[in-house]
């Protein structure tokens, strides 16, 4: 135990004070005499130093992610589903309930924004119509159903301008350029960057005068997805209209629950610009 | 907090848009969303099992939302998020087991002026995990809030509603316990740290 000049802090005193030196939590006079004492006794700053380490340590053991990605997803969806209507849990009977709304689906596909659907039905579904679906058209409609087919719409809509602010600026033009090309008819529903099942989207939604729903979803290519191939390629899944193409670093998909030759005369209309406006952010 | 969270999300007077332009939705999303990891990691450790933990962060996370008109964009966010969990916390083990009350010590100076033994380079993060899961509930969440979570004393007597004496008390004899754990797992594994080097002090 060091000898200490007047004033200075006993190495008791300075030990029952180490925490709070390593915690930030000593007032300026305080730390001021802490370090004074800490750099002139080795035993003291070697106890600093366990102390520092065991903290350390602990939070390089339990810093490491915690919560899946599907959780993550689940959170997400439920706050959108909430942030869109009122809507309670009723887990117990999610998996009865999902069962008769997947039979359902083929005729009731365009009317799930207006049924009161727990997040678990809605999983359930998105599930269901996927699995009909190759893997690289799943990608669009899974966002499709998700934020788009999911959502009551209200019957007026919000200046174009005002739709886009809940993209980054550097995409907002994709927005008006689709407006542009598509009949004037189509009213935009929302313009947005958002997530599901943990990947990430562009996705613009539009419905036209007969209430057909449609989105244009894009999503950062991962490796290996390609449609393999320069044009559209188009499948179907119950009332579920796809068009798929690419951009060299996005997937890009027309859905819609028009028909076939519609859906595909839209994507045709949109690609073009799309693909010239994506390759040319770089 | 009750008052607040009986608030519907139908009616949230942000639900459109907030101050920035932004719609409520899209700034719970900024805001809020990226502190999932973390209060998953802290409930994880305080409820023992991934889906409690996962019930009661995703009960918390609903709560906030109903509550996030009463949220002041530009406050501590984690920090709100964080007293929302352990009022979660707290009425999930209300609901389903009685807690063991554990008092808080109050010889705080006199137990932090010791010198500690070192920890062995050869413990490994789940030897880690393990002596935590042994700290006592009140002493394992300050450790988590303070020494995990680097929250301010200030912070986590708020988050916990109780006196920052008591953060500290909890904290000092958390630690000591945790030391404890360690030294027992590595003595168990021949490691050779002990606690009676404290002693030396």
């Amino acid at each position: 135990m060091k000898t200490n000049p007047p004033n200075a802090l006993s190495c008791e005193q300075a030990l029952a004070r180490l925490d709070l030196l390593l915690d930030g939590e000593l007032d300026d006079a305080e730390l001021l005499a802490m370090e004074a004492h800490v750099a002139e006794c080795g035993r003291c700053r070697a106890e600093a130093e366990r102390r520092d380490q065991l903290r350390a340590k602990l939070r390089q053991a339990l810093r490491k992610p915690a919560a899946a990605p599907e959780f993550e997803q689940r959170v997400q969806t439920m706050i959108r589903m909430e942030a869109r209507r009122g809507f309670r849990f009723q887990w117990q009977y999610a998996a009865a309930a999902a069962a008769v709304v997947i039979g359902l689906s083929g005729t009731v596909a365009y009317q799930l924004g207006h049924l009161r659907l727990s997040y678990q039905q809605q999983e359930a579904y998105v599930t269901s119509i996927s699995e009909k679906v190759s893997n690289i058209m799943r990608v669009g409609l899974i966002d499709h159903v998700h934020c788009a087919v999911f959502k009551k719409w209200p019957k007026q809509s919000p200046p174009l301008d005002e739709i886009v602010k809940e993209m980054e600026p550097k995409y907002r033009p994709v927005a008006t350029l689709v407006k542009q090309n598509i009949p004037a008819s189509y009213r935009v529903l929302t313009a947005h960057q958002c997530t599901a099942r943990g990947r990430k989207y562009i996705h613009m939604a539009m419905m036209s005068t007969e209430g057909n729903l449609v989105s244009l979803v894009m999503s950062e290519k991962r490796t290996g997805e390609t449609f393999a191939n320069n044009g559209i390629r188009q499948e179907s899944a119950q009332r579920f209209r796809m068009a798929g193409f690419e951009t060299a670093g996005f997937l890009a998909y027309v859905i819609s629950d028009m028909d076939e030759k519609q859906n595909q005369q839209l994507a045709e209309a949109i690609a073009g610009p799309v693909k010239t406006f994506f390759n040319s952010l770089g | 907090m009750e008052n607040a969270m009986t608030e519907q999300a139908g009616n949230h007077p942000l639900a459109v848009n907030g101050p920035q332009g932004l719609s409520a939705e899209r700034r719970f999303e900024l805001e809020a969303m990226p502190h999932l990891q973390d209060l998953t990691r802290t409930a994880s450790r305080l409820m023992g099992d991934r889906t409690r933990a996962e019930d009661v962060v995703q009960e918390a996370y609903l709560q906030a939302w109903k509550s996030f008109s009463r949220f002041e964009t530009g406050t501590n966010c984690r920090a709100w998020l964080y007293k929302i969990l352990f009022h979660c916390i707290h009425h999930y083990r209300r609901k389903w087991f009685r807690l063991s009350v554990v008092k808080p010590m109050d010889e705080y100076t006199e137990a932090t002026a010791a010198y500690t033994a070192p920890i062995p380079e050869h413990l490994t993060d789940e030897d880690f995990v393990a002596a935590l899961d042994k700290v006592p509930s009140d002493f394992r969440a300050v450790i988590l809030l303070v020494d995990v979570e680097e929250f301010a004393y200030r912070d986590a007597a708020d988050i916990l509603g109780v006196p920052i004496g008591t953060v500290m008390s909890r904290l000092n004899r958390g630690r000591k316990i945790l030391r404890e754990q360690l030294s027992g797992i590595a003595a168990e594994f021949g490691y050779g740290i002990s606690m009676e080097k404290e002693a030396d002090a």
